[in-house]
């Protein structure tokens, strides 16, 4: 028997099934709180926001229609949501300056490419974000960011170029593009 | 400078997997023989690597999903949203109300009007009095006593120019035949018991009786009224008015065929038959119309009666003149062409008083007779073309009154709707940002 859906577990929900939302939420839980951790300095304040973000599906539950996957609808509930964050704190959608050790790695290697995504701009940001931590397929991120696919696909190329300059100032001599 | 046959954002959807079966492979081929973009492709592996090792750890165990019931979208009053309740309550208020009030003003002003024609037009019908308890047994007496005072009054009215020249002008009045109900006796108490008519009684009484001067009122009456059958009730009003001692002013008549039959007839009846020649014309059918209307000529006949005694009096002085003979045959024959010049006046003011007096006696009544119309069957069934060509003419007429309804609704309030619409659109314009971030953030 193959797994439900995200859309099928959503309509599921809507129906009054609670069972649904708790599958959704086991999905979903790790991938949007990485999502907003990587956005959103204080982990408690990202856990709150990722709470929030679910909360407002179940609030919305009643006005959900299938016209779009259901990943690219909470994504960008999810956005939305971290765009308001910011708005509040008036800041310029910053990526958050120090970072916890929960998820490992080299912490300079981390910094590094925390300084290196920083200087993207914003929309090569949220595109490298959604599509190399998030795995959203162009035509997600397309959704999420309600723009054409072809942009999608040429601002993170820009932005992967430009992140290998940031990340490898001495690579090799650069013929392309 | 190396010519590449593929576009380099084609190498990261390459790398992403994210382009068409067919395209892949000329992107495989190529990568097999540019070293360059082989290098591309590398870079961008690399920089995706080390992007990999910047990794957030798993949601926390706290990390919960919101119970549904906690869920529910919350309806706190809060101030702004009162106060938005408040604002959009008074917006429609005031668009409806605008809408609204001149219509409700205008319908006002022409029930008052309306109102104030229907009292105005009740105040001319003569309502029947309450008969007095001891009206039948009064009733012999007072007709006697009327008849008596008739006489008397007249007798008054034909007296010689001698006693006319005695000033009273009550008795002048009072001594007008027909005046009834306005006479006095000689003892000058109103005569409002000898009133004729009945119908009109109750006014004239209470005019009587707080009017110092009697009055002298005439009447005519307007009536329309529909019948079953036509030449009988025709017969009936013309023996009505022969009985009444009244005739025929005036008559006219019409027939057409499939048309209701029509008569207008003007009769002059007595004023003390009035109500029962009215109640008589009522009995013939459905009254469709009635209207009384009354005109007082007191004053016109007081004013006549005064010259004309003025008049009589240089006739008589002209007279006395002509008699003595003491002038020259001019002055005799000016003094003629003066009496024959106020003998002229006095005629005519004669007239004058009597046509009034005739207007008194004898009301006027007009009215229609309308032969009650009854349609008559079709002589052939109407075909069902006919009526379905007839069906779509009507639909034609309620479409056209129907845009015309439109139109006429929009060039009566498309202004106000103009200026309402561009009110809401500025206040929307300024509260919309500040209403989907109020939105966002409590999404």
């Amino acid at each position: 028997m193959s797994p439900r859906s995200d859309e099928e577990l959503m309509l599921e929900f809507k129906r009054g099934e609670a069972p649904a939302f708790a599958e959704l939420f086991a999905r979903y839980k790790n991938p949007i709180y990485g999502y907003v951790r990587r956005r959103v300095g204080d982990p408690g304040r990202a856990e709150e926001i990722t709470q929030d973000v679910f909360l407002a599906l179940v609030q919305r539950r009643n006005g959900y229609q299938v016209t779009a996957s259901f990943k690219t609808y909470l994504y960008r509930i999810a956005m939305n949501r971290i765009v308001s964050e910011h708005r509040k704190k008036k800041e310029e959608d910053p990526l958050p300056a120090q970072l916890d050790a929960a998820g490992g790695g080299d912490p300079a290697v981390v910094q590094q490419v925390r300084a290196a995504l920083e200087q993207l701009e914003p929309q090569q940001r949220e595109i490298v974000l959604l599509r190399e931590y998030q795995g959203l397929s162009y035509q997600e991120i397309a959704e999420v960011l309600k723009v054409p696919i072809g942009t999608v696909r040429s601002r993170l190329f820009r932005a992967k170029m430009a992140l290998r300059d940031l990340l490898e100032p001495s690579g090799t001599p650069r013929a392309r593009p | 400078m190396t010519k590449h046959a593929i576009e380099a954002e084609e190498l990261q959807a390459y790398l992403d997997r994210e382009l068409a079966a067919g395209r892949e492979a000329e992107v495989a081929r190529h990568l097999g023989e540019c070293r360059e973009c082989q290098a591309v492709l590398a870079d961008l592996k690399r920089v995706s690597e080390t992007l990999q090792r910047w990794q957030v750890g798993p949601a926390p165990a706290s990390l919960r999903p919101p119970a549904v019931e906690d869920a529910e979208p919350q309806r706190r009053l809060s101030w702004r949203r009162l106060t938005w309740a408040l604002a959009g309550t008074a917006v429609v208020a005031l668009v409806v109300g605008s809408l609204t009030i001149p219509n409700l003003l205008k319908s006002r002003m022409a029930a008052e009007r309306a109102t104030e024609k229907r009292i105005g037009d009740e105040d001319l019908v003569p309502q029947p009095p309450p008969p007095p308890a001891s009206a039948p047994a009064r009733a012999p007496a007072e007709r006697d006593r009327r008849g008596d005072l008739q006489a008397r009054q007249e007798e008054k009215f034909e007296a010689a120019p001698g006693k006319e020249g005695s000033g009273e002008a009550g008795g002048v009045v009072g001594g007008v035949p027909g005046a009834v109900g306005m006479l006095k006796d000689e003892s000058g108490r109103v005569a409002d018991e000898a009133a004729p008519l009945e119908a009109g009684g109750a006014a004239n009484r209470a005019v009587a009786k707080s009017a110092v001067a009697p009055r002298m009122i005439a009447y005519w009456v307007t009536m329309t009224v529909e019948v079953k059958e036509f030449s009988p009730a025709k017969e009936k009003l013309l023996k009505a008015v022969e009985e009444a001692g009244g005739y025929v002013a005036q008559a006219s008549a019409a027939e057409t065929p499939n048309q209701p039959q029509r008569a207008d007839l003007t009769v002059r009846v007595p004023v003390e038959k009035l109500p029962a020649v009215l109640e008589q014309v009522r009995g013939l059918g459905r009254v469709v119309h009635e209207q009384l209307s009354s005109e007082e000529v007191t004053a016109q006949v007081v004013d006549l009666e005064a010259r004309l005694r003025n008049s009589r009096a240089t006739e008589a002085r002209l007279i006395s003149v002509l008699e003595q003979r003491t002038g020259k045959v001019a002055d005799i024959l000016q003094v003629e062409r003066e009496i024959a010049r106020t003998r002229e006046e006095i005629e005519r003011m004669e007239a004058q008083r009597k046509n009034l007096v005739a207007r008194v006696e004898l009301a006027t009544v007009s009215v229609t007779l309308v032969e009650e119309f009854q349609a008559e069957l079709a002589p052939a069934p109407v075909g069902t073309a006919t009526r379905l060509r007839n069906a779509f003419v009507e639909g034609y007429d309620n479409l056209v009154g129907l845009l015309l309804g439109f139109v006429f609704f929009f060039a009566r309030n498309g202004l106000v709707l103009a200026f309402w619409f561009l009110l809401l659109w500025a206040g929307w314009r300024l509260v919309r940002r500040p209403l989907w971030r109020l939105v966002s953030s409590r999404s």
